[in-house]
């Protein structure tokens, strides 16, 4: 053994111990506050609620269908999940050393299988327990179908996904990209049929593409933004110029294409994935990305509350997540020195 | 006798050769530095040595054993320094140094130096997150030593230091070098290269450009203005 590495009996346990210790401060710090905590809870109440009234409902056939379908779908998350946050220990951990080992993967590997099964099956408890097994085995059946050896695999680099990605980044940061898409949902919403309801339909939902696609949030560029003195406008000028482009051309688009009313749904549609992206770059900007992807998912389950509310009951909602975050990410800046 | 051997390496990112053939010796207890423009395969060849990328090609001996098939065994070899801005900021300094030691033992009194010139004990107690671009890398640095490796990689390891930081380490490293360390670091800086290291080899497009051995680099010392220009010549013709 070469000298310095000392017994590895910590190994095994290494990785599993550095990532359950990271999680659970990530959860501690997403929850800080009363406020977050009870959120939290609701959220996960609501959630089971809905799971359980959907899947009550349902022939046991029919939700041994969907839990199939839900523990295959998380599998293969989980393990392309896993196989990225092992490539980071490999690549540009601290425990490259342990990570580099099968053994210690294999076990990794397992003890996070084992608890999201576990996580899994007392959800599906409360929601549907006659779906358990089946949850439980299309989970392990999809996890050990997608499990890359990521020791093997080469690091991904400029295949063609990461040139059309690259492709697709740099747009998003100029102003004619948005313009271009404003004429392709144009094209795409008189391609559709003639009915109104129908055109309506495929405008918001050509827009809602879209706009996913030009607001796309790079963690790390935010981070990097955010350290050199960046704050939130000047982010979004240089990240999302497409977007903020696309949000006045689009609604004239969809006036002409459907009236009025496209115009205030795909100005409304667009103007909500702003505010998201804008909610994930402050985020981004102070916590982890973990943290900040909790955090945003529990943000926008407060709006979608609100939305459900009143439209106008939501927007001082949401301007009040966006301000409580910007108070806080304002310290982020010039921490160069 | 050579502690480190590398002959013909290939690094391969997606298609692109980024390290072509590459090949020095490093004898034990000496300071070999890595330098070349930016993209000219420095990072690559040294997260390669440390088995954090796969060798396409070519030998890698290590203490006499070729590993160039075995990244994990690369790995085990050598102390090396994470990217500072990938280090977890929810941990504390202290945490981060105990989880890199990998189950071994610090010698605290090997260390003590080293640990001093990077104010470790300021750093131990404190939040990644809460910590500049300078205190990230000077635990990204403690990183690569808290194993007790005698064989340690660092990729620019004067990056975002103050000034007296930089000159402390250099000075620490120096002494630790003379003392049977075996250092291989990548560089931006010739004078550095010149007056520290004991070797080195100029990289450019993935290929060594020029290789600099114990008396060049001591004649680059007399006049370390001349030997920039010089190679600031060679990087710029790209041979």
């Amino acid at each position: 053994m070469p000298a310095g590495m000392g017994d590895m009996e910590r190994g095994p346990r290494g990785l599993v111990d550095h990532d359950w210790l990271l999680i659970r401060r990530s959860v501690v710090t997403a929850l800080a506050g009363w406020h977050d905590r009870f959120l939290a809870i609701v959220l996960v109440a609501t959630c089971l609620a809905v799971a359980h009234q959907g899947l009550a409902e349902r022939t046991p056939r029919q939700a041994m269908w969907i839990a199939m379908a839900i523990g295959a779908t998380a599998g293969v998350a989980a393990s392309r999940a896993l196989a990225d946050r092992l490539r980071y220990h490999v690549g540009e951990g601290a425990l490259a050393a342990l990570a580099l080992q099968r053994a210690c993967r294999h076990r990794y590997l397992i003890a996070c299988h084992a608890a999201i099964v576990a996580v899994f099956a007392a959800a599906m408890a409360i929601v549907r327990a006659d779906t358990i097994p089946v949850v439980c085995a299309a989970y392990l059946t999809a996890a050990t179908g997608g499990a890359v050896d990521i020791a093997r695999t080469p690091v991904p680099s400029s295949g063609w996904r990461r040139a059309i990605d690259r492709r697709l980044l740099s747009w998003q940061r100029r102003p004619a990209a948005g313009v271009v898409a404003a004429v392709l949902t144009l094209i795409v919403t008189l391609a559709a049929p003639t009915d109104d309801s129908a055109r309506l339909a495929v405008c918001a939902l050509a827009s809602c593409a879209v706009i996913a696609v030009l607001t796309r949030v790079e963690p790390a560029v935010v981070r990097f933004l955010a350290l050199s003195g960046h704050g939130l406008g000047s982010i979004l000028l240089r990240r999302a110029a497409g977007g903020l482009t696309f949000l006045f051309v689009a609604p004239v688009v969809a006036s002409v294409a459907v009236g009025l009313a496209g115009a205030v749904v795909v100005g409304s549609v667009i103007a909500g994935m702003l505010v998201l992206m804008a909610l994930r770059i402050q985020a981004h900007r102070l916590y982890a990305r973990l943290q900040a992807e909790l955090i945003v998912a529990m943000l926008v389950f407060v709006i979608a509350m609100a939305v459900l509310l009143s439209p106008f009951v939501a927007l001082p909602v949401a301007a009040l997540a966006v301000w409580r975050l910007s108070r806080a990410a304002a310290h982020q800046r010039w921490m160069i020195g | 006798m050579s502690d480190i051997t590398l002959s013909a390496t290939v690094v391969v990112r997606g298609k692109r050769r980024v390290v072509d053939g590459i090949g020095f010796d490093v004898p034990r207890g000496t300071w070999f530095g890595v330098i070349g423009a930016n993209g000219s395969g420095k990072t690559s060849l040294l997260r390669a040595l440390a088995g954090r990328l796969p060798l396409a090609a070519g030998i890698c001996r290590v203490d006499g054993r070729d590993l160039a098939a075995d990244r994990a065994a690369r790995a085990r070899s050598f102390g090396f320094c994470p990217p500072a801005d990938r280090l977890p900021d929810l941990m504390r300094g202290r945490e981060l140094l105990d989880y890199a030691r990998c189950g071994a033992v610090t010698d605290h009194r090997r260390l003590a130096a080293l640990w001093s010139a990077l104010g470790i004990a300021e750093l131990s107690d404190r939040w990644i997150g809460d910590c500049s671009a300078g205190m990230r890398q000077r635990l990204a640095i403690a990183c690569a030593f808290v194993g007790g490796h005698t064989r340690i990689i660092l990729d620019e390891p004067f990056n975002w230091l103050d000034p007296v930081a930089a000159y402390d380490l250099r000075q620490v490293l120096r002494a630790m070098v003379n003392d049977g360390l075996t250092l291989v670091t990548a560089l931006h800086d010739l004078p550095v290269l010149a007056s520290a290291c004991d070797a080195g080899v100029i990289l450019a497009d993935g290929t060594v450009a020029a290789t600099l051995d114990r008396k060049r680099l001591r004649e680059a010392a007399v006049d370390p203005q001349a030997f920039e220009r010089a190679m600031i010549d060679r990087l710029r013709s790209g041979r």
